[in-house]
């Protein structure tokens, strides 16, 4: 995949006060990237000069090859956002307030109208088109939130934290329909407070704090940077007798870092890179243990996002 | 479809539309009748019947005296004199509220008794008052030549009645035009509301987010907020003719013109309001809104007797109020035509300013 939004070196500045503090990324075409960070981090800030909204003081940003601080024109066409608040007319139906924001990206008429009813099926509020916002539950605010910045089908699609105070039920019609936008080919740049979201639907991760890029990569790649080892948890039948030959016969494997055992459960941890799980499974069958079950415990994300900030996300 | 969704905003929101629309029409109604009844005390005098007892022995005074009472009840259809024997009786008629007042006419002086009714009282004593004059006038001839009465020729004078001369206005004509200036200026809540509401809304990013020439989405909405301008002023201008017959200017052409004052000081007001909301982040209603009711206040729009203090002149709806007044009570164009232009360059410097602040706005948070 190529990259498709290319940040280079980019610099904000408000007064004394450094929002953005030479920041680099690049997000490949047709992904969901997730921009993740404490509050104040520059989440924001650099989501505005990606979509034009500020100017950033130095360095560049690209977008489908265009330079966005010099051809705004050109790069807004290609652009769709979801804004963070509820950003919609009281006084338009949910249609027409689709209708509206998609007419500001040139489409007219038939298509005009075709778009904005795709954009309300696509995100379940066909039945609603009619109503007005402040007839709406938060979920579906959120939602036709979301019509509004898809409605004109935009190559990147920059969402803000999207989810903000919605219900179970309408986040997961969230996720989902940024799943079919990632499926039909839209790039996405998503915000989260939510580490399990960004999670769930992200391919690649970038963490910033004070305005800077701490890490990015896929979740993998960042859990590898504060972790070397995973643990696994062998569920037996019978109870394990803890002995110093067991210990050995499985300290021998490579990448074998520590070993507890506990009645019917025992926890080995193992090196990032080695396979000695099926040696170790194989040990415990030869001994005669019936394993019931195998867990593995991947580090969560606050503690990747807390070992790499040193602060939780706030 | 910028434009369509200003025209939404106005026309869908209930509140501004009683605001702007419903509300001046009912102002007009109740200041214009209410004050009417008040100051209009020399024009709706109605008929005056008085009684009137003669005990003087004067003849000569006795004789003007009849001959001036019998002329007016032949002339005129709003004054009735009746004569009574005595003042006794005439006093029961006015205890009896039956009549206006007594007018007794005793050797050579004339005394009214005043009844209950203010305005029938002061019409009774200007008519006797000019009865008087006359009488003064006729004696004054008599001692100085009496031949000259011989020459005094007994033709009824007519007198035209100058029906299209314009002047007779009521106060309902008054605050026709007084309420609709007012409306014009409180439009600029309106037009204070054009990007405050796309800031309380969040819109705001989204708008500028977009890729249409900023400079065309600032026209985009002036435009918009323009045909419910045009609609305010005519909605209050045709429904204060047709429901309370109120009188604008007296010929077509110079409706127009006071159409066109109204509508470029509708367009101040909006283009001024506009602009200023994208310099002040908060509502600038909160302070512009007292300073325009204090400027309206001080012009006389409200209660004429404000010009009185004086500081009307120093108020800029002053020339405005004044140039329509010259065009529909008098006819006259130079004033309004002068105030056109004036505001016209002062839309083209707000709206200019405007574009200006617009074309350089960053994100909103």
């Amino acid at each position: 995949m190529k990259e498709f939004v290319m940040v280079k070196n980019l610099t904000k500045n408000y007064g004394e006060f450094t929002a953005v503090d030479d920041l680099s990324f690049e997000v490949k075409e047709g992904e969901v990237f997730g921009l993740l960070g404490p509050n104040g981090a520059g989440k924001s800030t650099t989501l505005s000069i990606i979509t034009t909204l500020l100017s950033g003081d130095k360095g560049s940003v690209f977008v489908a090859g265009i330079d966005v601080m010099k051809q705004k024109m050109e790069a807004k066409g290609v652009m769709g956002i979801v804004p963070q608040e509820i950003a919609l007319y009281p006084h338009l139906t949910a249609i027409e307030n689709v209708k509206f924001f998609a007419s500001l990206y040139g489409l007219r008429g038939k298509k005009l109208n075709d778009a904005a009813k795709q954009a309300l099926d696509f995100v379940g509020l066909s039945e609603h088109q009619k109503e007005k916002p402040k007839k709406m539950s938060g979920g579906m605010q959120r939602r036709l939130n979301i019509a509004c910045g898809i409605a004109h089908r935009p190559k990147l699609l920059v969402m803000d934290e999207p989810t903000v105070g919605v219900d179970a039920q309408s986040r997961e019609h969230i996720l989902n329909s940024i799943r079919t936008l990632k499926e039909q080919g839209t790039t996405i740049i998503y915000t989260s407070h939510y580490l399990q979201e960004v999670d769930e639907i992200c391919d690649r991760i970038a963490i910033i704090d004070h305005g800077k890029l701490v890490a990015v990569g896929t979740k993998e790649e960042l859990v590898s940077l504060v972790t070397d080892y995973k643990s696994f948890y062998i569920t037996t039948m019978e109870k394990v007798q803890d002995s110093e030959e067991l210990r050995k016969t499985i300290g021998y494997l490579p990448g074998i870092k520590n070993i507890s055992i506990k009645e019917d459960t025992t926890r080995v941890d193992i090196n990032n890179g080695e396979d000695s799980l099926a040696k170790i499974l194989s040990i415990f069958m030869k001994k005669g243990f019936t394993i019931t079950n195998v867990n593995g415990e991947v580090p969560n994300f606050d503690t990747v996002f807390l070992a790499l900030t040193g602060h939780e996300l706030r | 479809m910028v434009i369509l969704n200003e025209l939404r905003a106005f026309f869908r929101d209930r509140i501004s539309f009683a605001f702007l629309i419903a509300f001046p029409l009912i102002l007009i109604y109740l200041l214009g009748n209410i004050l009417n009844s008040l100051e209009t005390a020399d024009q709706t005098v109605g008929t005056l019947k008085a009684e009137y007892v003669i005990e003087s022995k004067n003849l000569l005074l006795t004789e003007s005296a009849r001959q001036f009472i019998d002329t007016m009840n032949k002339e005129g259809e709003s004054f009735y004199f009746t004569e009574m024997e005595t003042e006794e009786l005439a006093k029961e008629k006015i205890k009896a509220k039956e009549t206006t007042g007594i007018v007794r006419f005793d050797e050579d002086r004339v005394y009214i008794i005043q009844g209950e009714d203010a305005l029938l009282n002061r019409t009774l004593l200007a008519v006797m008052n000019g009865f008087i004059q006359s009488e003064k006038a006729i004696q004054s001839i008599i001692k100085e030549d009496p031949t000259k009465l011989e020459h005094i020729t007994t033709e009824e004078k007519e007198y035209v009645e100058e029906v299209e001369f314009n002047k007779n206005r009521s106060m309902l004509d008054y605050y026709g035009v007084c309420m609709l200036l007012m409306i014009i200026c409180f439009s600029s809540i309106q037009a204070f509301s054009a990007f405050g509401d796309e800031r309380s809304h969040k819109t705001i990013n989204r708008l500028i987010a977009a890729p249409i020439n900023r400079t065309n989405l600032y026209i985009q909405k002036m435009i918009g907020m323009m045909p419910s301008a045009i609609v305010q002023i005519l909605v209050i201008m045709i429904g204060s003719v047709v429901l309370f017959h109120v009188k604008y200017a007296s010929n077509f052409l110079d409706n127009v013109l006071l159409f066109l004052l109204f509508f470029m000081t509708m367009l101040v007001m909006l283009s001024g309001g506009v602009s200023i909301s994208l310099f002040v982040k908060g509502n600038p209603a909160i302070v512009f809104m007292p300073l325009m009711w204090l400027m309206l206040f001080f012009s006389g729009i409200f209660a004429q007797p404000m010009v009185e203090i004086g500081l009307h002149k120093y108020m800029p709806i002053t020339y405005v109020k004044n140039a329509a007044f010259s065009l529909t009570i008098f006819g006259e164009h130079r004033g309004a035509f002068w105030i056109i232009a004036i505001e016209a360059v002062i839309t083209v410097l707000f709206t200019v300013t405007g574009v200006i602040r617009f074309n350089r706005m960053q994100e909103t948070r």
